[in-house]
This record gives C-alpha cells, sequence and structure tokens, in this order.
C-alpha cells in the first residue's frame, strides 16, 4: 500500500476527475482506501490490486476482463450477502470483501 | 409476492406501449421518436447511466450535425438521454432485461423482478467485446480495451503502467490514444495484418506519440505469474518471437452483436461476417421475423454510432407504423429520409460491405 | 493535394492558414460545419474527403480544434524571418507551458525538429482541444502533424530465443475453466455439436453464458465438421441472460 495510487490526476480532457469520499473497505481483511461510489474493482486496481479470485481447478488468478458486468471474472464475496461481480458494486465505507480461492484467507 | 395457483410465485406484472432495451444511441433514438409522438415508452438499461458505449468514449465524433459530429461521446450520451426524456421516455437505469420470451414478455430485474409486456419491443443491446484464448490469457491485466477505456475514461484510474494492444482497427488506435491521455505508457499496438486497420487519421494520431505499430505481429502468449510480465509476439516477417515488458494486455480484436435476447424470443438469427456474427434478421425497416420485435444499432451488426441512432430512429418510426400512430405516408417520408442518411454514413470504403450486408439481408438472405 | 500545400504555404505568408490533410472516405465533416468562410466543404457525400479552398481561410482555428481525426493544423509564416509557426491541437497528459522547447513529429512519430512553444488557446465547445502554436525553421513546417514532449518513442522489446517453446494447454472457458485440451479431448470422442460439448464439459455453462468460448468452439468444431458458423449455430441461452441472486428467480414460468 506504500505504492502510489493507480489514479488520473489530472485528465487533459476530463479535468480533475469527480470522485467519492475517501472511506475504507476492507480486502481480506487489509484496510484499502477507495472512493465511495466507484465499482469496487475499480477501487482495487486503484490500490494496485489485480487479483480478484483464483480458481478451483488449478488455483490459477484471475482478474477483471470486461469491466461491464458479461465475465464475472472480478466476483468476489462481499461479507453479509455473498458473491458479487466487483466492477458492478459501488464501494460503501467498511465493506468487507474477501477473495474466493484464495490460499492461507 | 404472492403465490399463484401452481404454486409458482407470481411476479408483478406491468405493461407500456413501447420498450427500447438499451440506452445506448439506439435505443435513446428510438425511444426518442416513440415518445415524441405520444405513444407510451420506457427505456431498460442495466447500467447505472444512458448513453451505452457512448459514456466511455471521451474523443470526438465523426458523422454530421444529426449525430453530434465534433462532439465526444460521452457529450453526444448526455444530450441524447437528455432529448430522449423530455420527449416523454421513461429511461429506468439499473433495469436487467433477464430474458425474453415467446410469448413477447420481458423479464426484468430492477429493484425487485418483474415482468412487462409491451406491443413493441426495440432490441439495442449493443455488442460486446470479441475475445480469444491464448496462453496466459485469463491472467488479471489481460483485459477487452473497452475494459481498459472503462478504467480510465469512466472511473479515472488505470489498469497498470505499461500496455501493449492487440489490433489496429479504430478501437484499439483510439484506445491507445486515450490511454496515453491518462498517464500510461503503451509499449505497442500488434498487428497480424500488413497494414492498419483503422483509418489513417486515428493512426497517425498514435503514431505521432511515438507508439510503435507492430505489423505482421501474431500475439502468442503473456507470461506472469499473478498477472501480466511480459506479452510475446512472433514477428511473422522473420519468424523471430519479441517480447514486450508490459503489465496490461487490452485485445482490441472486435465486437460481438449482443443478441441473446433475440434468439431467446425465437427470432431467426442469421450469421452475417461482416457486421460481426449472428444477428437476428432484419428487413429495411429493422423488423426482425417476430411480430412487435426489431432491432437496432451494434445488435443488429457491429458498425458506428451514427449509424445505431439513425437505425434507432427507423425502428422507431417502424414500430408506430406497425402501432398505427403514424400514417404511412409520413412513416414513408420519414424511413426514406433515415435510410438516404444511412446510405451516406455507410458510403466509404470501409462501410460499402457492411452496406450490401445489410441489403442482402433487407432482400430475405439467403444462403450462399 | 500537392497543389494544395503550395498554395497554404503561398497564402501563409499573409495570414495563418488551414493545412487539411485528410484523404480517407470517412462519415463525417464537422470541418465543413466548424469554418464560417466556406473553405472547407464535403458537400452531400458524406464520405467524401473534404475540399479545402486556402484562399478563403482566416486561419481561425475553429476546425483544428473540432476535427474528430485531429488531421487539420494551421500555418503561418507572416515572419518572413524564415520561421514558421505550426499550431496543432494537443489532448495529452502533462503540462504544456508557452516558452517550453518541445519535438516537433510528422505524421508517422519521426522527430523533424526541436521547437519553442508560442502559444496555448483553449477552443472547441464544453471540453475543449489545446491547440498548441510552435515556432520552427520554414522548410520543416508544412510536415508537422504534433508535438511530444519525448525524443524517443517508449516501444521496447526484446528478441526472444527462437526456439521458445509455447504452453500447448490453457482455458477456452474462463468460468468454468475448461481447457483446450478437454475440448479436443471430446471433439475426438466424436461430439459435433455446441450443444453436446456444452453438456459433457461444461463448457459455456458458466454465468457468462458462453458469450467468449462459443467463437473458439464454432471454429474448433468447424474445422472437424466442415460446417459453416451459421450452420454450427449458437448456445442456447436460457434465462437469466445476467447472474441474479439466488432465490430471487424462485418459480418464474419461463
Ligand atoms: C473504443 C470505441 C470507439 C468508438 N468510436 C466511435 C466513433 O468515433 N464514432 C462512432 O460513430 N462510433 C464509435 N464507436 C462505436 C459506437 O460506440 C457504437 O457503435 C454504438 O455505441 C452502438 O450503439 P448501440 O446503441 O447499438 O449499443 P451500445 O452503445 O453498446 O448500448 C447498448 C446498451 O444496452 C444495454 N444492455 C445490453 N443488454 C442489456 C440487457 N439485457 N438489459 C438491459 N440493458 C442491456 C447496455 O448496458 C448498453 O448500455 C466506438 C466504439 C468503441 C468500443
Ligand atoms: S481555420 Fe477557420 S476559416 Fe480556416 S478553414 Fe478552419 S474554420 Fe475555416
Ligand atoms: S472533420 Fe477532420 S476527419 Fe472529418 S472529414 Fe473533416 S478533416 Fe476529415
Ligand atoms: S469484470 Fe467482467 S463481470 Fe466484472
Amino acid at each position: 500500500m506504500a505504492e502510489k495510487e493507480m489514479r488520473v490526476e489530472k485528465h487533459p480532457v476530463l479535468g480533475v476527475m469527480g470522485r467519492g469520499r475517501r472511506v475504507t473497505i476492507f480486502l481480506d481483511g487489509e484496510p484499502i482506501t477507495a472512493c465511495e461510489g466507484e465499482p469496487v474493482a475499480a477501487a482495487l486496481y486503484a490500490a494496485g490490486r489485480r487479483v480478484t479470485r483464483y480458481t478451483r481447478k488449478g488455483h490459477e488468478a484471475r482478474g477483471p476482463f470486461c469491466m461491464i458486468g458479461r465475465c464475472t471474472e472480478c466476483s468476489m464475496v462481499l461479507e453479509g450477502w455473498g458473491m458479487v461481480r466487483t466492477c458492478m458494486t459501488p464501494v460503501r465505507e467498511g465493506m468487507r470483501i474477501w477473495t474466493p480461492g484464495r490460499k492461507g484467507g | 409476492m404472492d403465490t399463484g395457483q401452481e404454486g409458482r410465485m407470481r411476479l408483478p406484472e406491468e405493461s407500456c406501449t413501447l420498450v427500447a432495451v438499451g440506452a445506448g444511441p439506439a435505443g435513446l433514438c428510438a425511444a426518442r421518436e416513440a415518445a415524441a409522438c405520444g405513444v407510451r415508452t420506457t427505456v431498460l438499461d442495466e447500467n447505472d447511466k444512458g448513453g451505452g458505449q457512448l459514456i466511455k468514449q471521451i474523443h470526438r465524433f465523426f458523422g454530421s450535425r444529426e449525430h453530434g459530429a465534433g462532439k465526444r461521446g460521452f457529450e453526444i450520451a448526455l444530450e441524447l438521454a437528455e432529448d430522449c426524456a423530455n420527449a416523454g421516455a421513461e429511461i429506468r437505469l439499473n433495469h436487467r432485461v433477464l430474458g425474453f420470451f415467446e410469448d413477447g414478455r420481458l423479464l426484468v430485474e430492477g429493484d425487485f423482478i418483474y415482468v412487462l409486456e409491451a406491443k413493441a419491443v426495440v432490441l439495442a443491446t449493443g455488442a460486446l467485446e470479441r475475445s480469444f484464448p491464448f496462453p496466459g490469457w485469463t491472467l488479471p491485466g489481460v483485459m477487452g480495451a473497452g475494459a481498459a477505456q472503462t478504467l480510465v475514461n469512466v472511473h479515472g484510474v488505470l489498469p497498470g503502467k505499461r500496455a501493449v494492444l492487440v489490433g489496429s482497427g479504430n478501437v484499439g488506435l483510439i484506445v491507445a490514444y486515450q490511454l496515453l491521455q491518462a498517464g500510461m505508457e503503451v509499449v505497442g499496438i500488434l498487428e497480424v495484418e500488413d497494414r492498419v486497420g483503422g483509418y489513417e487519421v486515428h493512426e497517425s494520431r498514435v503514431r505521432r506519440e511515438g507508439v510503435p505499430i507492430y505489423l505482421r505481429h501474431r500475439l502468442l502468449a503473456v507470461e506472469g505469474l499473478e498477472g501480466v510480465e511480459a506479452v510475446l509476439a512472433k514477428d511473422l516477417e522473420k519468424g523471430t518471437v519479441k517480447r514486450f515488458h508490459a503489465d496490461t494486455l487490452c485485445l482490441a480484436v472486435g465486437m460481438i452483436p449482443q443478441a441473446e435476447l433475440a434468439s431467446m424470443r425465437g427470432c431467426r438469427m442469421v450469421f452475417v461476417r461482416e457486421l460481426g456474427g449472428f444477428i437476428p434478421w432484419h428487413d429495411g425497416d429493422m423488423r426482425t421475423d417476430r411480430p412487435g420485435v426489431y432491432v437496432a444499432g451494434d445488435a443488429a451488426g457491429v458498425e458506428e454510432a451514427s449509424i445505431a441512432m439513425d437505425e434507432g430512429r427507423l425502428a422507431g418510426v417502424a414500430a408506430l407504423e406497425d402501432l398505427g400512430a403514424l400514417s404511412p405516408n409520413e412513416a414513408r417520408k420519414r424511413k426514406e429520409e433515415l435510410k438516404r442518411r444511412l446510405n451516406l454514413l455507410r458510403g466509404g470504403a470501409a462501410g460499402r460491405p457492411r452496406a450490401m450486408a445489410k441489403e442482402r439481408l433487407a432482400a430475405g438472405w439467403r444462403h450462399r | 493535394m500537392k497543389g494544395d500545400w503550395e498554395k497554404v504555404w503561398e497564402e501563409a505568408r499573409e495570414r495563418p492558414v488551414a493545412l487539411v490533410d485528410c484523404r480517407q472516405e470517412i462519415p463525417c465533416n464537422p470541418c465543413e460545419e466548424a469554418c464560417r468562410k466556406g473553405a472547407i466543404r464535403v458537400g452531400e457525400d458524406l464520405c467524401s474527403a473534404p475540399v479545402y479552398d486556402p484562399g478563403r481561410c482566416d486561419g481561425c482555428g475553429r476546425c483544428v480544434a473540432l476535427c474528430p481525426g485531429m488531421a487539420i493544423f494551421l500555418l503561418d509564416r507572416r515572419g518572413g524571418d524564415g520561421q514558421a509557426e505550426v499550431t496543432v491541437p494537443w489532448e495529452m497528459c502533462g503540462e504544456i507551458v508557452e516558452g517550453e522547447r518541445i519535438w516537433a513529429v510528422d505524421g508517422k512519430g519521426k522527430v523533424l525538429t526541436e521547437g519553442k512553444v508560442v502559444k496555448i488557446k483553449w477552443m472547441g465547445g464544453r471540453w475543449p482541444t489545446r491547440l498548441v502554436t510552435i515556432r520552427i525553421p520554414e522548410e520543416r513546417a508544412l510536415k508537422v502533424r504534433g508535438v511530444r514532449f519525448r525524443e524517443n518513442s517508449v516501444g521496447s522489446s526484446e528478441e526472444v530465443d527462437q526456439e521458445y517453446d509455447l504452453p500447448e494447454d490453457y482455458p477456452v472457458c474462463r468460468c468454468e475453466d475448461v481447457s483446450r485440451e478437454e475440448v479436443l479431448k471430446f471433439l475426438k470422442m466424436g461430439l459435433r455439436s455446441l450443444t453436446a460439448l456444452r453438456r459433457s464439459s461444461r463448457v459455456g455453462l458458466g454465468y457468462c453464458q458462453g458469450i467468449y468460448c462459443q467463437e473458439q468452439l464454432r471454429k474448433e468444431l468447424g474445422m472437424v465438421t466442415r460446417r459453416s458458423e451459421e450452420e454450427t449455430g449458437m448456445f442456447k441461452v436460457r434465462p437469466p441472460v445476467r447472474p441474479v441472486k439466488l432465490g430471487r428467480l424462485g418459480g418464474v414460468n419461463g
């Protein structure tokens, strides 16, 4: 988390991009800074996290592929709800998400 | 929800005169035509914003005045949605259509699941990014070019630091440029053919930024442990293999019309290579072979936003005509004007094969 | 086109004039709409290339900002001192400031010369484009199509051992994690349709409903059956076409 966030600071066409309030969410128990309302998958990317799940068969890492809710590669477990497509799930303060198939998790 | 006699759960039901599925340029334009004529119209889209593909496009668009040319994609999206709402259509965002049954009813999920019945349904569900399997394609960091575009332009988040793009069509060129705009490095664009697929003007834009386009290079594989670390491509001229250091690979290898709903409804599906794959058969007025079902935009063949708008308008007019809301004379006049514009839009070298495919469809489409 | 540019070159001695570099059949005419002087014409046939008359251009720059192809530039040789001012549309990231030195490049991205930024102007609607004017030696001016900070391109690659071994197996279906080898195995066993493949290997049975794998499967099937894509057909789609939280779909009659 020491790394710089992967966010567009100032865009040559869009200017300073409007973002939601800074909040904390938890990925496998670890706090991550996110912006309220952005998709969870985008927040993970901004924090430099690209793995959203591990496959059952080969324990291979997978990450978001379509960003529009079609491929389901970004599916993660949202505590208190169940499996969600994180590219379509907006960030809420304090939400806890878990990486399916993660070893030792 | 109460339980019906057969022990099945009874879903809430609703009805409306015209429904457009998809709030992209095609759906919005179809709905606007209908609503402006006083017909009760609803637009459904699963996205939380109206405009379809356009909301992630930050470049200025081709076309002419009727298509908002010279304006940026998201700007056109805002205007179309506003126009449509002002005409009196109800736009329901975050409403996904789950099913379209042979009896003509739509199954929709909004805050709850309900059934929607309509006299006319315009399917304007757009297209899906094409991809193909290769070693490493499931690694995090491999994504559709549109996915990368959504990340940078809609969410303001970078997918990585260094990207390789696959495909030098207009989408690949435009997305490469937009990744640069957002501050990413673009290591190169791979193209198997011996020439660039997109327009010269788009090619020149990325070349000016120093992005190399590797012609006759085939993507072989992506390497990495828990994400993309390198991209391998074969130089088909020299027979050698090149390794590019990158953390992101974007696939821009075309779009596939998305018309599952039409096939579920029982519409006749035909395979038209020039238009991207399987599409519902439709006549020159965008009618499918099922009564009251119309199709428009990328779902009726992958083309351009300007074409999607005019096809949407055409589908709207055809539906109005069939509903008896427009006199045959008025309908004919409007349809002629729209078809004239569509012909002009498909007039260039890139558009002619698509124009011919559409003509063959209108003529009935037999196997060659 | 050549003659055109000679005229641009001459007119640019008097005032800034546009240089239109758009030759393909693009369904597009904002340049014509932008010009209040009637200097650019596309006409009824939207796909024809623009016809431009430098004699009518007053160098206002509107077309430069609005051309979606970023294919129009301005040339100004009024100084008459062997230097020219060239204006290009610019939408790149990073800050660009007056007085700064920058590379001028041609349409292929080749560096032509180094120049100085003399003017920056925003133009073109609510989300405008920057028009960047640079001063460079006159003889290069007609070729300039862009500016950039870096001299060299960022592309970098290394050659790999010729005998590079490709992994042979990889997933075809992302959702159900079905590998290519498995699919080939079922094809060898004699399965000949999408439905049969789906039933035995679970390929295409995932939440995405086979939208990503089915093209590849049609291709593999086509190779053994010699059937066309249309004959092979599509996966049969069932509702829901999008994943729904279990239980919400209870007993739908469909
Ligand atoms: C990178 C890129 C650049 C482009 N540049 C240009 C350009 O410069 N000029 C140009 O003319 N065109 C351009 N296009 C093409 C243009 O964006 C499309 O042709 C156009 O958006 C198609 O419009 P549409 O209405 O058919 O579909 P879309 O815009 O794709 O809209 C379809 C909508 O349907 C919704 N939907 C789908 N299924 C369902 C469902 N089951 N339930 C509810 N809603 C659903 C989707 O959420 C979506 O909003 C570009 C495309 C891309 C990818
Ligand atoms: S610079 Fe102005 S006057 Fe000249 S062609 Fe462009 S829009 Fe017309
Ligand atoms: S606006 Fe630009 S891209 Fe379009 S026709 Fe005119 S010069 Fe060509
Ligand atoms: S990234 Fe494809 S469903 Fe979320």
